[in-house]
């Protein structure tokens, strides 16, 4: 108790000083507590994005109704609570006035959609209205506004589908739902399950899909569930497995990736605001440790013992760390659910930035046993200082003892709590290990760095010009004082680097693609006499195809001769079994591809050619295939062998939504052979949607037809808000960042009030201390910028390789900012403190000693 | 270039044109049930077919498998025009489920269906037509015009009618994949089965057998 109170006296004695220390650790925490619940929220909202349109967390499906057994197992697997909600979808030929469509016939329950909302003509969103109630309890349903044109029906009007009439109670405007698969692309008629069996269109050999979905607890993890599944499905089921599981990552595969890709960068921002914050917080409790050796020296003289005047000089730490902890708490609470009223047409659509508890706490974490374990180096130190220093005008520990193991010992809690801060923050073991074992070896390199610079300070000192002498000798002299400033700036230039090192590199993959516009529709088996037809029809409209690639089926016999019939197969090797591919050819690279390895044929191949015609392959597909450049592919072309050879590796702009042929041939090998086509429309207008498809329809009516318009703009809709999030996270970073730079510099020029005063009494005017502060702050501030810029291309492009498939482009633009900006902020908040230091009176100076 | 490739394939095929007298090709145009859609290589129902002649020792009888998994009749007459250099015999015209599990128009369907059919019948090859349903939940009248198209055209163009391709199989979920619709191994076999014993009558007995003597 005696020491709350003397320490308590302590920090109201020094008001001054306790106050100006608890704004800037409040200031770093603030950083750190924004960054990191922005980064939560962001996350929660594009979580809800991709469940809506699976509707769910997770779904199981199968052809056959599902059964006890079946459900048993899948919802051990979730291992959680859940909501569920089940389903019973299928194809049904609807007829009304004379015209019939094949319409997708959706039963549903109470509780659907669990995610995302339906969106209806008349009563609007089925979560606001009752409208679902008046569905589920009588013959009503509810029709794609598509399918109501097509039939020319209105609300009202009834609809006999199997051997029941309905009522059409509304129809659908938006439907999160409708999927990119084929079968799902017919227009919907929403109904109650037990409506469907009054249709009696349910009997033996209907091919019906029976669903379940469910809604798990906020915060669960989806992404092992599939791999579970799969693990554990044969063992349970053996050759009956019927049922498949979908999750809401993988509804979408490349949506999927995507958001996994944003995860781990969330993941990293997290880390980056943890270590911004440690380094900070860790700088200013050395600092302020540092500053009350003299105190403690004192204690010391009159009876004390080195762990009292250590407990004495933590217990105020403790408090001060408190305090801000808590001051940075109450401001965050009260600020970040302004943030999205400040920016609301600059945010997504239905952003909530709520205040993290988990980051509140580690907030408080740091401020308190943060400060404990980052003192903990110095508490090593008290066992040397000697009260001699009190003879000193600077008193510090001598540094010549041996207790050198010791004093390393000490920094072992500071490493161990990091890493596993790390670890929790990244949800990542790999990631956690790979960031503190970087930021080590970027602590060493910055350490070694800074040595070398400041001697060559000292080399440099013998100038004429009496400022910039000092400036350098000052720096050489402190050399133990400006390593750990060096430091604390350098770390904080390669965190603040990194994020935006890595966001160019993401932001080029997710980004859209200016050179060509997606899709609103996909066309598939169109025969090539009826390609003419096609293009007429369109142009007649103003419009052109802005994909078409022949198809060709073909069965794959041999790779590199050797024939895969006599192949034993390995269970590995069971990606070969399905051997029947869809072959394409094409004079170059579409403007969606790209060359990965190899060289690209010119023109046709010549039959007299000795040389094999040339094979193209996506990078992914040859990948898992295990081909090369070089190597020979025959395939069974409906009965003719045609072997190639593979001249290329391509890769597939995945948001260009252009189909996508693993195996394309040089033309002139595979032309007469049987083929279809498949054809896409680009930017067609709202108004001519319907009119395109149904004249199609009506002229080729083999053609299969999809309207892909929503979903590609749901998908770039999420994209888009993935594209934004991350490039203000990179933002966000770096202004924390300079946050805790500002306070850094200001602490630092601070700490130095008692050398400027003795300048100051020397003689020394306002301009000549204000030129060795910049000298000073320059080279500090301009060579730990450097190195940390430089540090941080490295760990950004090892980063890259490790976590975001090598996606890492060099930003010029970012890095030269880093560099000019960090340097500006060092010597500029240097400046403004220093005019403040010299604003006391050289009085203080006495009073001090 | 559409020379150049006649001339490989011509090439190609010249083996078989030497044989052409006595040997007696079979054609399956159809789509993934042909195919063998989910099973392993040889374990589609013409493969089945072609091994049970192999065994049988009548290596005069060739198999063709001209499945194409999701195509429909539009594109039979083309890929017939393929095929037909490779002199089939006889064809089993296996396709328009995906017409109907599509729901394509009918008259359509049957219209690309008589178009192949005439091809065939001008170039001296035997068609037999498989008869195809779909599943009841498409509704009463589409399901029974689309069934009604395969005897009609039987009958029209005098052709060999075999009743159901998935007779015994369809809708039985042992007999079938997890689809619900393709056939597993077990349910493959029953269809080939099937399909041989209807086409006993249509193929000649092995060429270095006597007469007599058939294998089953």
């Amino acid at each position: 108790m005696l020491w709350l109170q003397l320490a308590w006296k302590e920090i109201t004695n020094n008001y001054k000083f306790s106050m100006f220390f608890v704004l800037n650790l409040s200031i770093g925490l603030i950083g750190f507590i924004a960054l990191d619940s922005f980064k939560q929220s962001i996350d929660q909202h594009l979580q809800n994005n991709s469940k809506a349109i699976l509707t769910a967390d997770v779904q199981i499906s199968s052809r056959f109704p599902l059964t006890n057994v079946e459900t048993d197992f899948a919802e051990s697997i979730l291992n959680s609570d859940f909501e569920a909600t089940d389903q019973i979808s299928f194809l049904s030929m609807v007829a009304g006035n004379g015209n019939s469509r094949m319409s997708q016939i959706m039963g549903i329950e109470e509780g659907f959609p669990q995610y995302g909302d339906i969106i209806l003509q008349q009563s609007g969103s089925v979560l606001a209205s009752n409208a679902r109630a008046e569905l589920l309890g009588a013959n009503n349903i509810w029709v794609a506004r598509d399918l109501m044109v097509l039939l020319d029906l209105e609300i009202g009007d009834t609809l006999k589908i199997g051997a029941q009439e309905f009522t059409i109670a509304d129809v659908i405007l938006e439907d999160p739902s409708s999927t990119i698969s084929v079968m799902s692309s017919f227009p919907a008629i929403y109904m109650g399950i037990p409506q469907v069996d009054a249709t009696s269109l349910i009997q033996l050999g209907s091919r019906i899909t029976y669903s379940r979905f469910y809604k798990l607890p906020q915060g669960y993890d989806v992404s092992p569930l599939e791999d579970i599944f799969e693990a554990q499905e044969q063992a349970v089921f053996r050759d009956n497995r019927r049922i498949s599981m979908t999750t809401h990552e993988e509804e979408s595969e490349d949506l999927g990736r995507i958001l996994e890709y944003m995860n781990d960068y969330l993941g990293l921002i997290a880390l980056i605001a943890l270590f911004l914050a440690g380094v900070g917080a860790a700088y200013l409790f050395r600092s302020f440790f540092t500053t009350r050796f003299k105190d403690m020296a004192i204690l010391m003289c009159l009876g004390g013992t080195p762990k009292q005047a250590y407990e004495m000089t933590l217990v105020q730490i403790v408090m001060l760390g408190t305090f801000s902890a808590i001051i940075a708490s109450i401001v965050a609470y009260f600020s970040l659910p302004l943030l999205p009223l400040l920016f609301a047409n600059f945010l997504p659509r239905g952003f909530i930035n709520e205040m993290e508890v988990s980051s509140l706490v580690l907030a408080l974490f740091m401020g308190t046993l943060g400060s404990i374990i980052c003192c903990l180096p110095i508490l090593s130190k008290i066992y040397d200082l000697n009260p001699i220093g009190l003879f000193h005008e600077n008193v510090q520990p001598s540094s010549s003892s041996g207790h050198m193991r010791r004093h390393v010992a000490s920094y072992a809690p500071i490493f161990l709590v990091f890493w596993g801060l790390a670890i929790w923050q990244s949800n990542s073991l790999l990631i956690g290990t790979l960031f503190i074992g970087g930021f080590l070896v970027a602590i060493g390199i910055l350490g070694t760095v800074a040595w070398y610079i400041l001697r060559a300070c000292g080399a440099f000192s013998n100038m004429n010009i009496v400022t910039q002498k000092l400036a350098l000798r000052n720096l050489n002299r402190n050399r133990l004082g400006a390593i750990s400033c060096f430091l604390a700036i350098g770390l904080g230039s390669l965190l603040i680097n990194l994020i935006p090192q890595i966001q160019s590199g993401l932001q080029q993959e997710i980004a859209q693609p200016t050179d060509f516009s997606v899709p609103d529709f996909f066309m598939f088996d169109i025969q090539p006499e009826q390609l003419d037809t096609l293009q007429n029809l369109l142009s007649e409209r103003g419009y052109d195809l802005s994909f078409l690639s022949p198809q060709v089926s073909a069965r794959l016999e041999a790779i590199n001769e050797l024939v895969l019939d006599e192949v034993e197969e390995t269970p590995d090797e069971q990606m070969l079994q399905r051997r029947m591919y869809n072959l394409t050819y094409q004079d170059a690279l579409k403007n969606s591809e790209t060359l990965a390895e190899g060289t690209v044929w010119e023109g046709a191949w010549d039959f007299s050619s000795p040389e094999l015609p040339g094979i193209s392959i996506e990078e992914g597909f040859a990948e898992r295939m295990g081909l090369k450049i070089g190597d020979t592919l025959t395939f069974d072309v409906q009965s003719v062998p045609v072997t190639g050879r593979v001249m290329n590796t391509r890769t597939v702009d995945w948001n260009s939504f252009q189909p996508n042929f693993f195996v394309s041939f040089q033309p002139g090998v595979l032309d007469p052979a049987p083929k279809t086509f498949v054809a896409a429309i680009s930017e067609v207008k709202d108004a001519d949607r319907l009119a395109v498809q149904n004249s199609i329809v009506t002229a080729l009516p083999n053609v299969s037809i999809i309207n892909v318009a929503q979903i590609v703009a749901r998908i770039l809709d999420i994209t888009d808000q993935i594209s934004w999030a991350i490039k203000v996270m990179a933002y966000l970073s770096i202004f924390a960042g300079l946050v805790v730079l500002f306070s850094i510099a200001r602490y630092e020029v601070k700490s130095r009030f008692w050398e400027i005063n003795l300048l100051k009494i020397l003689g020394a005017n306002f301009n000549d201390v204000k030129s060795i502060v910049q000298i000073e702050f320059g080279i500090l501030g301009f060579f730990a910028a450097v190195t940390g810029v430089v540090l941080s291309l490295l760990m950004s492009y090892s980063i890259s390789y490790f976590i975001f498939d090598s996606l890492w482009r060099f930003s010029v633009g970012v890095t030269t900012f880093s560099i000019v900006a960090i340097t500006a902020l060092s010597v500029a908040t240097a400046l403004i403190a220093t005019r403040s230091v010299l604003k006391q009176k050289p009085l203080e100076l006495l009073r001090a000693v | 270039m559409k020379a150049r490739w006649l001339l490989l394939v011509v090439t190609l095929l010249l083996p078989f044109a030497g044989q052409a007298q006595d040997s007696f090709t079979i054609l399956f145009l159809g789509d993934s049930l042909t195919e063998g859609l989910g099973l392993e290589t040889g374990e589609s129902f013409p493969d089945l077919i072609a091994k049970r002649y192999k065994d049988e020792g009548r290596s005069n009888v060739k198999v063709i498998n001209g499945g194409v998994s999701g195509s429909t009749s539009a594109s039979a007459l083309s890929r017939l025009q393929w095929y037909i250099r490779s002199k089939p015999n006889l064809m089993v015209l296996a396709l328009g489920a995906n017409d109907g599990l599509r729901g394509l128009s009918v008259p359509e369907m049957k219209a690309n269906l008589s178009k192949t059919i005439e091809f065939a019948q001008a170039n001296n090859v035997k068609v037999i037509i498989a008869g195809m349903q779909i599943p009841p939940n498409y509704g009463p009248a589409y399901t029974s015009t689309f069934a009604q198209v395969f005897p009609n055209l039987a009958e029209q163009y005098q052709l060999e009618l075999l009743p159901f391709l998935l007779e015994g199989v369809a809708a039985k979920p042992e007999l079938n994949q997890g689809d619900g619709i393709h056939p597993n191994v077990a349910g493959t076999k029953i269809v080939a089965e099937n399909v041989y014993t209807f086409l006993q009558a249509f193929v000649p007995p092995a060429a270095d057998m006597p007469s007599g003597v058939t294998a089953d």
